[in-house]
This record gives C-alpha cells, sequence and structure tokens, in this order.
C-alpha cells in the first residue's frame, strides 16, 4: 500500500513512478483494446436493440451513436492525458485528491464489475443459445471469469498484443465475409425510409451511445499508453481514440447494413442474435456452407479480450478504493463478485434486450459523469509535479515519469 | 530501450508464473471440453440425420403430422449401396400438437436423436398452408437446428406423398427437390424462398409471400421387379407407422415416381389463398427477381429463345393530390435456340419485329400474373413496399385498403430488349430450293406487321 509520507501533503510530494507506466503498450495495441471494448458486443445484441426501435434507419442510429461516442471520447481522453500525462484517472486523483478517487474508484469498480458480469453473461447466451443448448451457462461464465482473471493477472501486454493481433483479423475478414454474402443483401431493404421522421433515429441512437461510452472506461488504463517517441500523451490517446472508434464504426455499421439488408429489418428485429443468424446464411456454393464457426472463434476471442480487459481495469479502480499499487492481486477475488453479480442480474434473454435499450443512461450515469467529475478534480487540484514551491521543501526527481525506476522521496528514500 | 527494459522488468516480477498458469487453465478447459465432457457433445453415431421433413395435418385439431426423411446409415456409412430392400432414405412419421414435441417423439421412435441441421426443405401441405405458416415460422425461427436458409415449399395435396418420390435418378429426396427448385426458377417457373425470405415478406408492409409449389409425378411404367419389393421398417417402427408410412412401399407396380415444381402458391400475409399457373408465375418471379436464362416459345412466328436480364426496377411516383403511377423497367437480353419455318434474323426488319414480340410476350405475362394477384387480392410484387420506402407517409394513408387499391393503380410496364443473339447461326438450315429465304422472311414480316 502506498500512503503519503507523514508530514507530507500530496501537493507537495512527488508522485511514484506510475505502476501502470511499467507496463506500456503502443498506441496501436491501446486502440486495438478499445475496438474489442465495443466491437464484440455491439455487433451481438446492439443490432436488435436499435433495430427494434427504428427498423431499417437503424444503421443510421449507429453513425450518430458512435459519432457522439467519437466525439465525448476524443475530447475527454485527450484532455485527461494532457492534464496527468503517464497516469490513469484514477491514478492521478490518488495523488491530487485521495478522497475524490477512493470515491470514484468505488463508483468506477462497481460499474466495471457490473459490466464485466454482463460481458458473461453475453457470452452464455452466446454460446447457450447459439452452440451449446444443453451446457448450463454457469460452465460458461467460470470458464470466461477464470480466463478474464488469469489474463488481468497477465497484464495488459499480453492483452493488448491479443487485441492487436484480432484486429488485424477482423479488418481482412470484414470485406470478406461481406464479399462472400453479396448475393444475400438486397440494398433497398437498409436504403433510409424515415416513416416516422428521424425521432426513432435518435431514440435508438441512446443504446448505441452506451456501448460507445464503454470507451471511455480507457481513461482508467491511460496510463499504459506509451507516446511514440516525438509525440505528446494527449495526442496518442487522440489517435488511440479515434482509431477505436473508426474501426468499431466501420465494421459494426457494415454489419449493421449487411445484417438488414439479409435479414429484412422485422426479422432482425426479432432475432436474439441478429449477427449470428446472418452468418448462418453466408455460404460460398458446395465449398463453404457454414462459416459461423470461424466467426464464432473469433467473437469469443473479442469477447474474452474484453472481458478481461474490464477486468483488469476493475481491479484498478479497486485498488484505488483500496490503494493497492499493483491492484492485479484483487483479480481472483473479484471473479467471485462477478460471477455473483453475473448470476442475479438478468433471469432471461428478454429481460437483458430491454435492459440493453437503457443502457446509455446507465453507461452516462456510471462511465461518463465519473470521468468528468475526475476531470474537474484533477483540473481544481494543483498538480504535484509543478507545486507550488513552498519554502525549504524541495521535491528532488520531480520528473518522475522517467523510465529510470521510482524517484527517491524527500529523504532520499525510493518510494515502495 | 525504454520499452525493452520495462517488458522485461514485467516478466522478471512473476509475470512468467501467471502466463503458465494460464495456459495451463486454457489447456485443461480446451482438453476437457475436446475430450467428450462437454454436456452438449452430439455422436455421429447417435444421430438421425433428417434431409427432409413434411408437415400436414394430423388427425386431431390442431394437431400436426410431421414426417421425416431420414439418411438410411446403413446405406451411407459405406456398408452397401442402396438397395431396394436398403433405401438411401426412409420416412417416419408422427403426430403431436406441435412440432417441436413431433421433432422429440421421432427421435423417440429412432432410438437415435433426430438431427434437423442438414435438413434442407421443409415441405407444408396446403390444408396447412390455408391455416396459416406463422406458428411453424415462428418454431423454425426459434430453433437452433433450423436454420433461416432452410427452403419452404407448398405441396399439393399431402405434404408426405412428396417424401415418396424413390426411383429417379437423384436418391436423397431433399435433393431430388432442391435441383428440381433450381431448375424450375431458371425456367421462371418457381422461386426458391427459404424460410427468413418467408418470414421477412409475411412481416413487411405491402407485400405478400409466395412460395414454390410441387406436385408428385409418376414416370412411365419401368421394368423394375427388382424394386418392388417393400422397405423393411425401421426397428421400433409402429404398425400404425408402418400402415400411414409413405416409405412402407416404393414404386409399387414399377412406378417411379419424382417431383414437379407446378407453379407458386399465394399468400395473403401467411396464409395460403391460391396459385399462380406457369405464364403467371413467370411473369411473377420476371417482376421478383429477373429471368436467368429462361426459355420462351413465341407462337408467331414459332420461335424459341433463351432470356437473361432483370430484375425489374420498380419505381412509384407520388402526384401532389396523392395519386399514384407505377412504372417498372425491365432489360432483357435475348438469346434465339429454335427457329421454325424459314425466318431470315440476318435483316434488321425482322431482329426490330421479333424483339417487338418477345417484349409483348413477356408484358402479357407480367399483365396476366398481376391480374392473378389482384384476383386473389395479395400484392406479391411488393408495390404497397415500394410505395412505403419511397413515401412512408402516402403509404399510411393508404395502407389500410391497399389489397383492394393497387389494382387500380396505374402500372407503366416497359420491357426493353437490350440485345438479340441469334446463337451459333443466323439462318435456319434450307430444306428446298422453291423456298427462297428473302421470299419467306417478307411473309413473316407481313405476319408480324399484323397488329397483335
Amino acid at each position: 500500500m502506498v500512503t503519503p509520507p507523514s508530514g507530507v501533503s500530496p501537493g507537495n510530494m512527488a508522485i511514484p513512478r506510475s505502476a501502470q507506466a511499467d507496463e506500456p503498450i503502443s498506441t496501436g495495441e491501446m486502440a486495438a483494446l478499445g475496438t474489442h471494448l465495443l466491437i464484440p458486443t455491439t455487433l451481438m445484441f446492439l443490432p436488435t436493440a436499435v433495430i427494434r426501435i427504428a427498423f431499417q434507419d437503424g444503421w443510421l442510429s449507429n453513425i450518430l451513436g458512435f459519432g457522439l461516442t467519437l466525439m465525448l471520447a476524443a475530447i475527454l481522453l485527450p484532455l485527461l492525458a494532457h492534464a496527468a500525462p503517464g497516469q490513469g484517472l484514477l491514478e492521478a486523483l490518488r495523488w491530487r485528491a485521495p478522497w475524490i478517487a477512493r470515491w470514484l474508484g468505488l463508483v468506477f469498480g462497481f460499474a466495471l464489475v457490473h459490466l464485466e458480469a454482463l460481458v458473461v453473461i453475453e457470452i452464455g447466451i452466446l454460446w447457450q443459445q447459439a452452440v451449446m443448448p444443453e451446457t448450463p451457462d454457469t460452465f460458461f461464465a467460470i470458464t470466461a471469469l477464470v480466463l478474464a482473471a488469469l489474463s488481468a493477472r497477465a497484464g495488459i501486454e499480453p492483452l493488448g498484443r491479443t487485441a492487436l493481433l484480432f484486429a488485424g483479423i477482423l479488418l481482412i475478414f470484414t470485406p470478406v465475409i461481406l464479399f462472400m454474402s453479396f448475393d444475400l443483401i438486397h440494398p433497398a431493404e437498409f436504403q433510409p425510409v424515415l416513416a416516422n421522421g428521424m425521432k426513432p433515429v435518435v431514440v435508438a441512437t441512446q443504446p448505441v451511445l452506451g456501448f460507445g461510452e464503454e470507451l471511455l472506461l480507457l481513461a482508467l488504463g491511460l496510463g499504459y499508453l506509451r507516446p511514440r517517441p516525438g509525440s505528446s500523451p494527449a495526442k496518442a490517446s487522440f489517435q488511440v481514440v479515434a482509431l477505436a472508434t473508426g474501426i468499431s464504426m466501420g465494421v459494426t455499421v457494415l454489419f449493421f447494413a449487411a445484417t438488414i439488408a439479409a435479414l429484412g429489418p422485422r426479422e432482425a428485429s426479432r432475432d436474439l442474435l441478429p449477427t449470428l443468424t446472418y452468418m448462418h446464411l453466408i455460404r460460398l456454393g458446395e465449398f463453404i456452407q457454414r462459416i459461423e464457426g470461424v466467426v464464432l472463434l473469433f467473437w469469443t476471442w473479442s469477447i474474452l479480450t474484453k472481458a478481461g480487459l474490464v477486468h483488469l481495469l476493475a481491479c484498478q479502480a479497486w485498488g484505488a478504493v483500496f490503494a493497492i499499487r499493483d491492484a492485479r492481486v484483487l483479480s481472483l477475488p473479484l471473479v467471485g463478485l462477478v460471477f455473483a453479480e453475473s448470476r442475479i442480474l438478468i433471469r432471461d434473454t428478454i429481460e437483458l434486450v430491454h435492459y440493453l435499450m437503457i443502457w446509455g443512461l446507465i453507461a452516462t450515469m456510471f462511465f461518463l459523469v465519473p470521468l468528468l467529475i475526475g476531470l474537474v478534480a484533477i483540473g481544481l487540484t494543483p498538480s504535484p509535479n509543478r507545486p507550488a514551491p513552498p519554502p525549504n521543501a524541495a521535491v528532488p526527481g520531480q520528473n518522475t515519469l522517467s523510465p529510470n525506476g521510482p524517484s527517491p522521496a524527500p529523504g532520499g528514500q525510493p518510494v515502495p | 530501450m525504454t520499452c525493452t527494459s520495462s517488458r522485461q522488468g514485467t516478466v522478471r516480477r512473476g509475470g512468467r508464473h501467471y502466463w503458465l498458469a494460464f495456459w495451463v487453465v486454457l489447456v485443461t478447459v480446451c482438453t476437457g471440453l475436446s475430450s467428450g465432457g462437454c454436456w452438449s457433445r452430439k455422436e455421429v453415431t447417435e444421430l438421425a440425420w433428417v434431409s427432409t421433413m413434411a408437415i400436414d395435418r394430423g388427425q386431431k385439431s390442431g394437431w400436426y403430422r410431421v414426417s421425416s426423411s431420414l439418411l438410411n446409415t446403413r446405406t451411407a456409412v459405406g456398408m452397401t449401396t442402396a438397395t431396394a430392400v436398403e433405401p438411401p432414405e426412409f420416412v417416419v412419421s408422427v403426430e403431436a400438437p406441435s412440432i417441436l414435441e413431433a421433432t422429440r417423439q421421432t427421435t423417440a421412435m429412432l432410438g437415435r436423436r433426430a438431427f434437423y441441421v442438414h435438413c434442407e426443405v421443409i415441405v407444408i401441405s396446403e390444408e396447412v398452408a390455408r391455416q396459416g405458416l406463422r406458428p411453424i415460422i415462428d418454431f423454425l425461427t426459434r430453433d437452433r437446428q433450423f436454420l433461416q436458409a432452410k427452403r419452404l415449399i407448398i405441396a399439393k395435396g399431402k405434404a408426405s406423398d412428396i417424401l415418396d418420390v424413390r426411383g429417379s435418378v437423384e436418391e436423397r429426396v431433399g435433393r431430388l427437390i432442391m435441383t428440381a427448385l433450381d431448375s424450375a426458377s431458371v425456367y421462371g417457373l418457381a422461386e426458391s424462398v427459404t424460410v427468413g425470405q418467408f418470414a421477412e415478406a409475411a412481416s413487411s408492409p405491402g407485400i405478400d409471400p409466395v412460395l414454390p409449389v410441387v406436385e408428385r409425378v409418376s414416370l412411365e411404367p419401368q421394368n423394375v421387379q427388382r424394386y418392388s419389393t417393400s422397405v423393411p421398417e425401421l426397428s421400433g417402427a409402429t404398425g400404425q407407422t408402418e400402415q400411414h408410412s409413405p416409405s412402407s412401399a416404393i414404386m409399387e407396380g414399377g412406378t417411379r415416381r419424382t417431383v414437379r415444381v407446378v407453379g407458386l402458391a399465394a399468400f395473403r400475409n401467411d396464409r395460403l389463398v391460391g396459385w399462380f399457373n406457369d405464364e403467371e408465375s413467370f411473369g411473377l418471379t420476371a417482376l421478383l427477381r429477373g429471368l436467368r436464362n429462361t426459355p420462351l416459345t413465341l407462337t408467331s412466328p414459332r420461335v424459341a429463345v433463351s432470356l437473361t436480364g432483370g430484375p425489374s426496377k420498380l419505381r412509384v411516383k407520388v402526384s401532389p393530390d396523392g395519386n399514384l403511377e407505377y412504372t417498372s423497367e425491365l432489360a432483357v437480353d435475348v438469346s434465339f435456340l429454335q427457329v421454325f419455318g424459314s425466318l431470315d434474323l440476318s435483316r434488321q426488319e425482322v431482329h426490330d419485329l421479333l424483339m417487338q414480340q418477345v417484349a409483348h410476350e413477356i408484358q402479357r405475362r407480367i399483365d396476366k400474373a398481376l391480374s392473378r394477384a389482384a384476383e386473389l387480392r395479395v400484392d406479391p410484387a411488393g408495390f404497397g413496399l415500394a410505395l412505403y420506402r419511397a413515401n412512408p407517409k402516402r403509404w399510411a394513408q393508404v395502407q389500410a385498403g391497399w389489397r383492394d387499391r393497387w389494382p387500380t393503380v396505374p402500372v407503366h410496364y416497359r420491357v426493353d430488349i437490350r440485345s438479340l443473339k441469334t446463337g451459333l447461326a443466323v439462318d435456319v438450315p434450307p430444306v428446298s430450293t422453291d423456298d427462297v429465304p428473302q421470299q419467306a422472311a417478307s411473309r413473316v414480316i407481313q405476319r408480324l406487321e399484323e397488329p397483335v
């Protein structure tokens, strides 16, 4: 546990080396992780929720929702990176306003456990409803949670590399899949009709925005981001947001439109997993009859990566609550909490679909608002890196983000 | 350098152990799943593969009689080839209040789990279709074994009769029906419709679905004495099944049977309301999905052509006072494949007039199809859907009485013959010297110039 030395106010002490900065990942890896936060669950359940409201105009809602996400994330994350370079939101707050950091950590901690429980439920539904109906979803939940916990303990670097590999595969396979389903697509099915004006499109933007706001959770892990030489953290975080949102919006809009065009808006709206049903229909003559197995493999890969990332961020949040420097020790204990919530959160798939209709509201309350509060707190608190120098309180080692290891604290002893 | 040192630092702090644990758990889980510990495992040797399913009305009110044509794995796994006593497929029929229960009863009768993933065709009887297909479609789109890509067809008469068509070149019923459907769609007699397409058309505003119709026909009597033996019934089949099952005897009296696609069935929402005959089906398929090497024989002059083109582009124009007007364009390529009599195809006048005749004949069939649709009060061409997409507000005003209204809306068809090909010959083979081709051509032109 790291506590400010007695007699030294947080504003006057040097920030120890960031725990996240010990495991830097590149902009591409961080962007790939952001893509994983958005794509897998968006493709799974969002089409049903959106098309039920906006029918064939649903893909417009997708563009609108992701556009708003891009706008929000492209402002807030670079702002954080500029205000607290090399640190995640809670990390930055711990040394500026510990009290706020604990409370925000609590909010984020519960929100992330909730999100991970939802992801676990979605994995269970995907596999149980689509592939293995006789297998209890508890089995999928435990498997997914154990894998998520272990990958979170392994750290962000393996997650980032896995995510980057998947992002490449996704970019290659998306046009291939769309090309293979060319004969299924009837463009007239997704031409905008706007039978009831723009209102349904705007209303359907709400769940899209909810899924999109999950990208804001990267603020908690922004300390992992290692900018390229010559690039600032703010610029790197903007690149992350632009890449993640751009890829996610492109892929999901394409699959949205293709699903609507292949199944028709009414069939797509009553389908639990319309994207998977669309994959079922794709065949290449007598040669390739079923591609959904391959799709399921990559889908599961992606959603497990998301679960791992969310688990890691949840550890960070709870670590801020308990002031633990390397919060990954909380990885396994959190499994029990997430598992318990996943068992009591949603009763059935219908309830889940209805719940996702208000996911935009939930995400705004528990992802966006705490981030805004944190940013304001950081903005109002003087940076400990640039304190007003009190008399006789020279703080050595101000450049605490130096890669040369922990900065010595006053008194010459390294901060643990 | 900074990056390298920090990453190595991560590993030093114990990441290696976590990776080891990760891989141990991953390998354990994967091994557990693949070694038969999975709840949802399906052993190939425990499955009975259903290739075709037929749904008839049951004897009890609201019940279904579900017949399943199953692959005979005794011949399919290489023990022996299909013979009269070991046909490639056999049929099992059950009656149940729901399709779900029927599938479970089928499993109970077989001693193996009925597996429907490879069931390619679902045949529905006329009686069931007249009651409405919504409950069946709901089951087929809800159950994970029945993908939306399964094809739906309507049987004139009993659906289970369609499964009893062995003796044709194709041994498997499902495959036979699929190829018959594909062929019929080529010659413009039917359109292959999947479960998903039917469900979407039935639930969309301003369009009614159609389904292909098949009937069982007998081929000429053959000398197939060796095929006249009865099929040994499956072990476990009850006496009742033996009595009613169409597989109890195949090709009685040496008669081979096959299926024939005889047109399209018209639906109002999900209920069967009538039929489209050959020419009407031709016109409708030309509108819906175009022509694909579709044959057409003109009577005067007598010429057989192959048509390719489409589908038609349907546009609706709403005037300021709310009046509707449809235009449709169908662009077609024509190839001459058989010419009767003397006709000099190298002459431009002959070309022009023949193009008019072809366009007129296509238009006549489309008109006939639409007249029949109006008579049945259905909108299979999707005039209402086109209006909904183009002007949803106007659609909301006319939606209520649309089926009675659309026949009164003017529809202007334009069939454009894009190209006229003569095949590998430009002229007919000469048969005598007294009929000079030029004179014959003049006679044809005179005949063509008579008002149609």
